[in-house]
């Protein structure tokens, strides 16, 4: 009777497990499976359940003669029995039949007399990934046209001063003190530099030119990159306090040109966040055995969590008048890549900082 | 004299307009909305030119202020973006005038916008050219002449019949000098505004169109003859520069509301669509498309008297950016 009753029941959860679509298996701590669910027997293109019972895992699943490499049971990851972490899980790309797939799988720990089985589920989300990578696509040529009539329409401003400028100057040309002329002649070039410098922005993302690294002094170019930037941005730069700690020699192997965009785009980001408010940039460069350590901080609020991890990605953009490209930080990250070093980001109590590695190539 | 404040956070922009005012006006310059405000404060202004997007508080923002705080003075924007963004701020916020910033903007065209707002004198295309533009007013019963080289010449129209006869030759005379061929549909759209829509009884009814309430449509009579005191009058001509039509009636009834209405509703995207509210009905293209076709559409209107619209076209083939330009006078 009692026996019966267990039957009945296992019939019943077999038929909740042979409904569900997806693979699910459970597999000792030998690799060897104990129990799957009928979709299981479909995914190995067998036809009985005992065909895979006591095989190996990756063997039938997969057609691997070894264990997989990600196997939690190998890695002894997230395999403890505090389930609150979630599971195991792993996407890999499968060929069946020619046929790429996507699949994801999760791994539960199922402790057994004082072992760790393990109970796998497989989902194919191949249609899901390419859905992902459609919409990422169409986001970012959507982004790239905001980038393209953004920058169209930020030229406009520096050429529309040029030309208000020269028809100006045409007009009264004949009574213009030499003073007036020069006084005009400045304005136009910090509408050039303006143009040049959204132009700038473009070419040094989209173009790979071969990196030539020369030996120079870097605490000249942070020095230039400071000045640039206070010339481009007089007002927002009016009240920012500037700390540049810098050890003495700091002769090293890298791009002048590149570095001194990365520490421009750097500063500028810092000012725009201050946006007119007072406040102070802290710029810091150590010496260690083989590599320079680059520290630049501000106090101007901090990044939000939910966007910290976004800012490196191109076409990012927090900016509030809406004249950045978003490209920025995602060129300080290429340009920190070509000199084989690191960047990273931490921001909290009202404070980012950007922490840079170079290494001291020869 | 005259107070003008430039707001502009663009120093070169800021100099060359309060350089090119400074002859005729008093002006005083700004480069941010707190500038702006102080300066409001501090003298009489009588107009206020502002750029839109500012490092801290926008443009719209000065303008809100202006309503709230000194109703009487008068204001117009400019932007170094696409004006379309902004009808429908300019409708809600009563914005007429919005100056395009762009490579090749003429600045004559910021002295006729604030000496039009200044003076009250708005009407005439010949603000917009040199000292040598000749107006010729003096055979308006006669029929089609040569586009004129330099000026415009007008032609009074009092039937349907006159219209069509005119306005395929003008159209064709244009065309010839480089107009696009939809120039047609602009003097179609303007012509049948003045002629259907403008002319109403004393009690507001359209005198030569029905309204067919049933069928949410307007129809206009066929073979209109207009009545002796409801003809309009079509100009055009050229210059170096530019080809254009003035199509101008005495009734006065186009309301500026209206137009940013209209432009607004075929502009601006609605929410739920995705598509302008327009583009479902039948009801105020006319003004969104010569807007489109048009390097620029100038509405000068003086309510009950006059209505005058013109359109222009840039011969050099650079289509420019289009500027917003409503005027009114009493």
């Amino acid at each position: 009777m009692f026996d019966d009753r267990i039957k009945e029941k296992a019939r019943e959860l077999e038929a909740i497990y042979d409904v569900i679509q997806e693979p699910i298996l459970l597999i000792n701590e030998k690799f060897k499976i104990q129990r799957v669910n009928q979709a299981t027997v479909l995914f190995t293109k067998n036809s009985k359940f005992s065909d895979l019972l006591g095989k190996e895992c990756h063997e039938i699943l997969y057609g691997r003669k070894e264990v997989c490499p990600y196997c939690p049971m190998v890695t002894k990851r997230n395999i403890s029995s505090d389930s609150s972490k979630g599971p195991a899980s792993r996407e890999i790309f499968f060929v069946q039949n020619g046929k790429k797939q996507v699949l994801y799988l999760e791994f539960y720990p199922y402790p057994k007399e004082g072992k760790v089985w393990l109970v796998e589920k497989i989902s194919d989300i191949t249609d899901a990934k390419d859905k992902e990578e459609e919409t990422l696509r169409m986001r970012n040529l959507a982004s790239l046209g905001i980038l393209v009539s953004g920058i169209a329409h930020e030229l406009n401003n520096p050429l529309t001063g040029i030309s208000l400028t020269i028809q100006n100057l045409e007009t009264s040309i004949g009574n213009a003190t030499p003073e007036l002329v020069k006084k005009k002649l400045q304005m136009m070039k910090n509408d050039v530099s303006r143009a040049a410098m959204i132009v700038s922005d473009i070419i040094s993302f989209a173009k790979n030119d071969r990196i030539k690294f020369t030996l120079g002094d870097l605490s000249e170019t942070i020095q230039r990159a400071k000045d640039t930037v206070c010339r481009l941005f007089p007002h927002l730069s009016k009240s920012i306090q500037w700390e540049i700690d810098l050890e003495d020699d700091l002769q090293f192997h890298f791009h002048p040109g590149k570095i001194e965009r990365l520490f421009l785009n750097l500063f500028r980001n810092s000012l725009q966040a201050f946006d007119y408010k007072s406040g102070e940039i802290k710029v810091q460069v150590q010496k260690r055995k083989s590599s320079i350590l680059i520290l630049v901080e501000d106090n101007a609020g901090g990044i939000p969590d939910n966007i910290i991890k976004k800012i490196f990605d191109p076409f990012f953009t927090q900016n509030k008048s809406n004249s950045g490209t978003g490209l920025g930080l995602s060129i300080c990250h290429s340009i920190i890549k070509e000199h084989n070093g690191s960047i990273t980001v931490r921001s909290d109590g009202g404070k980012t900082k950007f922490s840079m590695v170079l290494p001291e190539s020869k | 004299m005259n107070k003008i404040l430039i707001v502009e956070d663009i120093l070169s922009i800021r100099e060359a307009i309060a350089d090119l005012l400074s002859n005729k006006y008093e002006t005083c310059k700004a480069e941010n909305y707190e500038e702006a405000i102080q300066h409001l404060n501090a003298s009489k202004i009588d107009l206020c030119i502002t750029d839109i997007r500012l490092p801290t508080k926008s443009g719209i923002e000065i303008v809100k202020y202006i309503q709230e705080n000194f109703p009487t003075v008068q204001y117009a924007l400019m932007t170094a973006y696409n004006i379309n963004e902004y009808v429908k701020l300019a409708k809600d916020y009563k914005i007429w005038n919005i100056i395009p910033k762009y490579s090749f903007l003429d600045i004559h065209l910021i002295e006729v916008m604030v000496d039009k707002i200044m003076s009250g004198d708005i009407f005439g295309i010949e603000k917009y050219f040199g000292k040598n533009f000749q107006v010729n007013e003096k055979n308006l019963d006669s029929g089609f002449e040569l586009v004129p080289t330099n000026g415009v010449v007008y032609k009074k129209i009092r039937s349907d019949k006159e219209r069509g006869i005119l306005c395929g030759k003008i159209s064709k005379s244009l065309i010839n000098m480089g107009a696009p061929k939809s120039i047609q549909q602009v003097l179609e759209e303007l012509t049948s505004n003045a002629m259907i829509r403008a002319p109403r009884t004393p009690s507001g009814e359209y005198k030569y169109q029905m309204e067919i309430p049933s069928h949410d449509m307007i129809v206009p009579l066929e073979n209109i003859v207009l009545a002796e005191e409801d003809y309009f009058e079509i100009g055009y001509g050229s210059t170096e520069s530019s080809l254009f039509v003035v199509i101008r009636d005495h009734f006065g009834s186009l309301k500026k509301e209206q137009i940013l209405h209209r432009l607004d509703r075929h502009i601006s995207t609605d929410e739920d669509t995705g598509f302008p509210k327009g583009l479902s009905d039948s009801h105020g293209r006319g003004l969104y498309i010569c807007r489109e076709i048009s390097d620029q559409l100038i509405f000068n209107i003086s309510p009950g008297k006059k209505t005058e619209t013109i359109s222009i076209i840039n011969r050099e083939g650079r289509s420019s950016f289009k500027s917003l330009s409503i005027y009114e006078s009493l």
